[in-house]
């Protein structure tokens, strides 16, 4: 981000220390998960990519590839993750997908990447989108902790995809729904502190 | 929290099974709304100039905040101002963490009556350092620009979500401290409303004109327009802006005693004039400009009128024993 270098000591290291904690145990789960085409795979895929991208916004030296390259990834994550939040309401009712949940996050990534490479006319906060998109953000994260804590007293789950295959041991709730929470608030904070 | 295979996603598990029997817990809805609203004030705290001392830092901010006090509390304010400039990197690590605390806990049920308590003490503590007692002593606690204090909303709404078992009917404020004394409070909170609209130098078009302009640097250029906007008709017609929201404060706070559609018509007048004024005249707290450390009063006070929704009885509210978790 173009504050890190100005950012006193820490506080983007650590974001971006614990987002690339995030891609780690996503990685993880990806290599365990090969080959079983097990259902979730592209939110732990999407949590990789999300992982990557958001450490190098955070702190430059660990940045790498176009910008270009990582609006497209998340330019088809995007789209893709509305059709598996459309796929779910259609089959399951109204509830909260988590597909729609990474949309959300697929958005805000975009956007960053859109208005930080200068092909938006104006900055992040000019767009008026990272307000709206933050505080959803937040929601997603009370949420997914509430719901963790069987606190959420309305409908639905923040996995609306049955498992076709036993869970590995390194699907542990905690760490996913740990996972998603430090994604959640690090992109908010990433919208909210942008130019 | 995994799901349950042979029904989907609508009894994943046995607390949202009985939820699903009993309704939704709107006590538990609007606890996870505040919850939400401490999760953006952390986010907010964590940017970066927050972690800054001098001019332009939280420093400054907070030691703005002691002009126009008493001497006693001028010299507190200033005091704790120095000491956040001395350390600005540990104290506003401490203040993020206080709220992330807040927030996370009140996710919780094991820990929400202690994050309760936590955010109530951690209000009033900002009121008196961080917003200067909201203006109050200073004549100048527009409701417009937040006053009595935005921070206050929010040990207010800790007080009316204080977990107790029971209906959320005949409104969800009622759970927690009764009938009677919920709608007192209601009544308490808009007539200080009503007070400080008329009352001392709020009313005055120069200084409604001053909220709106002390917000303007940095924001995006439509909400610009806007504030443009709410500028000219605060300066024509300020005092009369001003006399009409202590009416509606009026109105609003005993609309509670006059039966349901009444009560109804009053949270619904209440929610949208003050996310009129959260728009036209906060600015959505200053958030999009950079710098703000809270949404500001617009979203708190929403929060509080939907508490005062009235509901009835068949609305799925039954009587419910609080969830146990584990």
């Amino acid at each position: 981000m173009s504050g890190a270098a100005t950012t006193p000591a820490g506080l983007y290291y650590l974001v971006a220390g614990l987002v690339l904690a995030v891609a780690a145990y996503s990685a993880l789960l990806v290599v365990v998960s090969l080959g079983r085409r097990r259902p979730g795979l592209d939110v732990e895929v999407s949590h990789l990519a999300m992982g990557l991208a958001m450490a190098g916004m955070l702190v430059g030296a660990l940045a790498f590839g176009p910008a270009v390259a990582w609006e497209l990834v998340f330019g088809a994550s995007l789209l893709w993750f509305l059709g598996r939040a459309w796929a779910s309401l259609r089959r399951f009712g109204i509830h909260l997908p988590h597909s729609a949940v990474h949309a959300l996050m697929s958005l805000a990534m975009l956007l960053m990447f859109f208005t930080a490479s200068g092909s938006a006319t104006r900055g992040l906060r000019g767009s008026g989108l990272s307000l709206p998109l933050a505080f959803l953000l937040l929601v997603s994260a009370v949420s997914t902790l509430a719901a963790a804590n069987r606190g959420w007293p309305v409908y639905g789950s923040h996995r609306d995809t049955p498992a076709a295959a036993p869970p590995s041991a390194l699907e542990r709730p905690l760490l996913l729904d740990a996972s998603h929470v430090v994604m959640a608030l690090a992109m908010s904070l990433a919208l909210l502190s942008a130019p | 929290m995994e799901l349950d295979r042979a029904t989907g996603p609508r009894a994943a598990c046995t607390g949202v099974a009985l939820a699903a029997e009993l309704g939704p817990d709107l006590q538990r809805l609007a606890q996870l709304a505040l919850a939400t609203l401490w999760l953006l004030d952390a986010v907010l705290q964590a940017e970066p100039s927050m972690f800054t001392g001098g001019a332009g830092g939280f420093s400054s901010m907070l030691a703005a905040g002691a002009a126009g006090n008493p001497t006693p509390v001028a010299w507190s304010i200033s005091w704790a101002a120095g000491v956040v400039a001395h350390w600005p990197v540990l104290s506003n690590s401490a203040f993020v963490l206080v709220q992330l605390v807040i927030a996370l806990g009140l996710t919780r049920r094991r820990t929400l009556r202690p994050a309760l308590l936590l955010s109530v003490a951690w209000s009033l503590v900002v009121w008196w350092f961080g917003e200067g007692l909201g203006g109050v002593l200073v004549g100048a606690a527009s409701p417009l620009g937040g006053g009595p204090g935005s921070v206050l909303f929010y040990a207010l709404a800790a007080v009316l979500l204080w977990p107790c078992p029971g209906a959320d009917a005949p409104f969800v404020a009622a759970r927690a401290l009764g009938v009677r004394a919920a709608r007192g409070v209601w009544l308490g909170t808009w007539l200080v409303l009503a007070v400080l609209s008329a009352a001392g130098a709020a009313r005055y078009p120069g200084l409604l004109r001053g909220l709106v302009q002390g917000v303007e640097p940095g924001e995006p250029g439509w909400l610009l327009a806007i504030d443009h906007l709410s500028t000219a008709v605060l300066q024509q017609e300020g005092t009369w802006v001003t006399v009409g929201l202590a009416l509606l404060c009026l109105l609003v706070g005993a609309s509670v005693y006059a039966g349901p559609l009444p009560t109804k018509l009053g949270t619904a007048a209440a929610a949208l004039a003050f996310l009129i004024i959260w728009v036209f005249v906060q600015d959505l707290g200053g958030i999009l400009a950079g710098g703000a450390t809270d949404p500001n009063s617009g979203p708190l006070v929403v929060l509080l009128a939907l508490l005062y929704w009235p509901l009835r009885e068949t609305d799925g509210a039954r009587h419910r024993a609080p969830v146990v978790p584990g």
